[in-house]
């Protein structure tokens, strides 16, 4: 029994690894002497459908000349009573686990239930029977750290009403370097000088901050 | 769908056998003033569809962004038959034939060369039949609808997911509407007739199914996110 469970364990081990997705940023050391010195943090955003990047998934302090940053399909799923840009979101249901192409039911009492499968297979769907909410989503990374933590990518800007709402995590990662921010934190204006980094097609990416602008060495 | 199609008048019928040939249809849809606010401030759109006999809603007949507090559709017993090549979810009909004005009780051939001929009575009564002898080709039926602003347009109200056979295709306009609020939804949009793989947040409210079959004018109101008959 141990084996078999070992065994699977390595099994969803490794089929993770398969779809984990990472970015390598680089700094160039005049350039990290500069942030450093004028408090920038390093920070990293996650897109959902079409809606604009609106969550800071992580921002970093300790970042130096090269910083990775990971992260695998492991999806959360919550409802917030607001949306309010500068502030950090506030989980205002209970949080569920949820996988693509699964579904949870927000009771009319407010509970998200456990998921099961249903809606399209790349969409996270909560199925509304409460009234007006912000549907959010976690979502789990390695951060440059090393540390794994499941912190909000996506909160929406506006409430959905009772009914199915479908959530399309997509794989499109902003970063920027920003004074005074900290994880989590929502925002609805753009950020300064970002890069959008596209994992679609691709597991891993490298950019390279120099000169105060990103190539890709 | 490119542009609206403009319409002729009413056809008038001296016999005055057939009211429901002739009559509009009215849907009426009441919002309460917090699901207005609710549903405005949050870019949902007021979305119908129409029915095909034994077929799913698969196409949003028209999606207004501009709604109020109250609001009529209205519809005429007027039908157009076109050809299309394409049915994907959420992308907008593509018309890939001619279209032709048909009534019930006629029919059209597809030709080999891909055009839809000047229609003919023939198959059932209540239905529009494409007599497909042109090869793969996709069903679709347009039905003349008067928005919120009062506009007549003949706009798609079905796509056959699958080609049709190389036989006669009759297709059955019912009256019953789908009506719901859906953010982002454009008019002539088409719509999963199972899990598809749409590639933004869609958020679709709580719809609610108006069988018109019995009578000119229906209301319904959305109050509390729910839908009743006032």
């Amino acid at each position: 029994m141990a084996d078999q469970s070992l065994q699977r364990f390595q099994a969803f081990q490794a089929a993770l690894a398969d779809v984990q997705k990472q970015v390598q940023i680089e700094i160039a050391l005049p350039d990290l002497e500069n942030l450093k010195n004028a408090g920038y943090k390093l920070c990293f955003a996650k897109k959902v459908g079409t809606e604009d990047f609106n969550v800071v998934w992580q921002s970093y302090d300790a970042y130096l000349f090269s910083n990775n940053f990971s992260w695998t399909p492991m999806y959360q799923l919550f409802g917030s009573n607001t949306f309010q840009g500068d502030v950090t979101v506030r989980v205002s249901t209970n949080v569920r686990d949820i996988g693509l192409g699964e579904t949870s039911v927000l009771s009319p009492s407010g509970i998200l239930q456990p998921p099961s499968t249903g809606g399209p297979e790349t969409a996270i769907t909560m199925n509304n029977e409460y009234g007006s909410i912000h549907p959010g989503v976690n979502q789990l990374s390695t951060g440059i750290d090393g540390k794994q933590v499941s912190t909000p990518i996506y909160v929406a800007v506006n409430p959905v009403v009772m009914g199915p709402t479908q959530l399309t995590p997509v794989e499109k990662v902003l970063v920027w370097f920003e004074q005074n921010v900290e994880t989590s934190t929502m925002f609805s204006t753009s950020r300064s000088n970002p890069v959008e980094i596209d994992l679609t097609a691709t597991n891993s990416a490298t950019r390279r901050y120099e000169d105060q602008v990103w190539v890709t060495p | 769908m490119t542009q609206p199609i403009p319409v002729d008048p009413l056809p008038t019928d001296p016999s005055g056998q057939d009211d429901s040939a002739t009559e509009p249809k009215t849907v009426v849809i009441e919002i309460a003033d917090e699901d207005l606010r609710v549903l405005r401030r949050s870019g949902y759109r007021l979305c119908f569809a129409k029915r095909i006999q034994a077929q799913p809603f698969n196409v949003v007949w028209q999606a207004f962004e501009e709604f109020f507090s109250s609001n009529h559709l209205s519809w005429i017993h007027s039908f157009e038959l076109f050809g299309s090549a394409l049915f994907l979810p959420y992308a907008t009909v593509r018309i890939s034939t001619n279209v032709v004005r048909i009534d019930t009780g006629e029919q059209s051939v597809l030709d080999s060369d891909g055009l839809l001929e000047a229609p003919s009575t023939g198959g059932p009564a209540d239905a529009v039949t494409m007599v497909n002898r042109f090869g793969t080709i996709r069903a679709g039926v347009s039905q003349t609808v008067t928005g919120l602003q009062g506009e007549s347009h003949s706009l798609p109200i079905y796509v056959s997911a699958e080609p049709v056979p190389l036989e006669a295709n009759p297709l059955v306009p019912v009256d019953e509407v789908l009506v719901w609020f859906e953010q982002d939804a454009t008019t002539s949009m088409m719509l999963p007739d199972r899990p598809g793989q749409p590639q933004e947040m869609v958020s679709r409210s709580k719809g609610t199914v108006v069988d018109m079959s019995g009578s000119d004018v229906q209301t319904r109101l959305y109050a509390g996110q729910e839908w009743s008959t006032p």
